[in-house]
């Protein structure tokens, strides 16, 4: 993809997608930087600066892009999203891990409504597509004293990018939105980024009023449309120790329920997933 | 009256607690007066006497090596314990805000945030718990020295349960 297509069809236009946000609050101040180290350690110094809760960053290029446990999320082309939300609430640390799952459902939400496609949610927030993954969300919070200083939720989505732009090394892994619609329309050109940010940011607008007027279980009713691991039988690494299990369900606070044996059944919030 | 009847009679007077006893007959004259009670009585006074004293003194000594080895336990324990029971109630723990895994690290191949001894500026982070996949690194209200870490790398740990105890500087 050359740089004049790009810049044609598929530039990255604030002030587009602040025309369209319907929410009360998320997007409202959005902050552009064609490259940056990652979008979320940007975010995370804006915040500290003070800009106001539900702040967006926005970047064509990360050159320190990072996933969970210092994993490095690529970003080549400057055809992808790199976006995070930075929140300020008055909840307690306990009850943001809810994030997670606001954010899961509101991109796969975006991603049906934009690119018409099918998202599932492989536990608790990768989105993918026809078993690869195409979005990662980093959520990073801050906390004094049982308070949250703020929550930073970092969301890559590879959007148009093509097989040529990924390492080989992830290439049987990770899917982009473009190359999943050429599977049913040789045809098919690169995505409108605009609208699939706008779409996330009211989204996840929605989502997050929901969550704070009705709880976490309002917004899993959301989550369960793309949640695509029950009953199957998955591996997890929780500490040192893999454990085997199959999927039953979600509980009310999002953490995974695994049946381990006849009559046991173990809540899983943090691990490694294997299938 | 031979000198046998006289015995039986000291035993009879000695058995019958009679105290005085005096028996003229003709030129035979036997006069018994038995002071053995009231010699008795003096000793035991005596003995109780030298008892109390002896009670007293060993009560005494007692009370010294009870005094000198409070005072010498006191004395250890102020010095041994003073210095950290003053630092122990101003110690704080810093207590996980949820259920999670506990990271030392930002990630597995970077250094710890902190060891033991480190001097940690306000508003810096010490560790991660993560659950969910939310990375929450907890970050120090005050600038303090680590004095122990609670809990291993990549453990469970549970809401409220402390991670770490520091000194305020």
């Amino acid at each position: 993809m050359d740089e004049i297509g790009l810049k044609d069809v598929n530039y990255i236009d604030i002030f587009e997608i602040k025309k369209n946000l319907k929410g009360a609050f998320v997007g409202k101040n959005i902050y552009y930087e064609e490259k940056v180290d990652s979008t979320n350690t940007l975010a995370r110094e804006l915040s500290l600066k003070g800009v106001k809760n539900g702040s967006v960053v926005i970047s064509d290029y990360q050159e320190r892009g990072r996933g969970r446990n210092g994993k490095i999320w690529t970003s080549p082309c400057g055809c992808n999203i790199y976006m995070s939300i930075i929140l300020k609430p008055k909840f307690s640390p306990e009850v943001a891990q809810g994030m997670t799952i606001l954010a899961a459902v509101s991109v796969a939400d975006a991603i049906a409504e934009v690119a018409s496609l099918k998202p599932q949610i492989k536990w608790p927030n990768d989105i993918l597509i026809d078993s690869k993954k195409v979005s990662g969300i980093l959520t990073e919070m801050s906390t004094q004293n049982m308070i949250i200083e703020h929550i930073i939720v970092g969301i890559g989505i590879n959007v148009n990018a093509e097989e040529k732009d990924m390492e080989d090394g992830i290439k049987n892994i990770a899917t982009s939105l473009l190359i999943e619609s050429k599977k049913t329309n040789e045809f098919a050109g690169p995505l409108n980024r605009n609208k699939l940010i706008t779409s996330i940011l009211n989204k996840f607008d929605k989502y997050y009023e929901m969550f704070l007027s009705t709880g976490l279980s309002s917004v899993l009713q959301y989550y369960q449309k793309y949640f695509s691991m029950i009953g199957k039988e998955i591996e997890i690494n929780i500490r040192d120790k893999r454990v085997k299990g199959q999927v039953v369900g979600i509980d009310s606070k999002g953490a995974l329920l695994l049946k381990t044996g006849e009559n046991e059944l173990e809540k899983v919030v943090s691990g490694e997933i294997y299938f | 009256m031979n000198i046998n009847d006289i015995k039986d009679l000291i035993k009879f007077i000695k058995s019958n607690k009679i105290k005085e006893f005096y028996y003229k007959k003709g030129d035979e004259e036997v006069s018994v007066k038995l002071s053995h009670e009231e010699t008795a009585a003096q000793d035991l006074k005596h003995r109780v006497r030298e008892k109390k004293e002896y009670l007293a003194q060993i009560e005494s000594i007692e009370h010294a090596e009870l005094t000198e080895l409070s005072a010498r336990r006191a004395q250890t324990l102020k010095s041994e314990l003073a210095e950290p029971a003053s630092k122990k109630e101003t110690l704080k723990e810093i207590v996980s805000p949820f259920v999670g895994s506990f990271y030392r690290s930002p990630s597995p191949d970077k250094p710890p945030f902190v060891e033991v001894d480190s001097v940690v500026e306000k508003n810096s982070p010490v560790c991660i718990v993560e659950a969910m996949k939310i990375m929450n690194e907890i970050e120090v209200d005050i600038k303090c020295r680590i004095v122990s870490i609670l809990v291993e790398n990549g453990q469970l740990v549970e809401y409220g349960q402390p991670l770490f105890l520091v000194e305020p500087l």
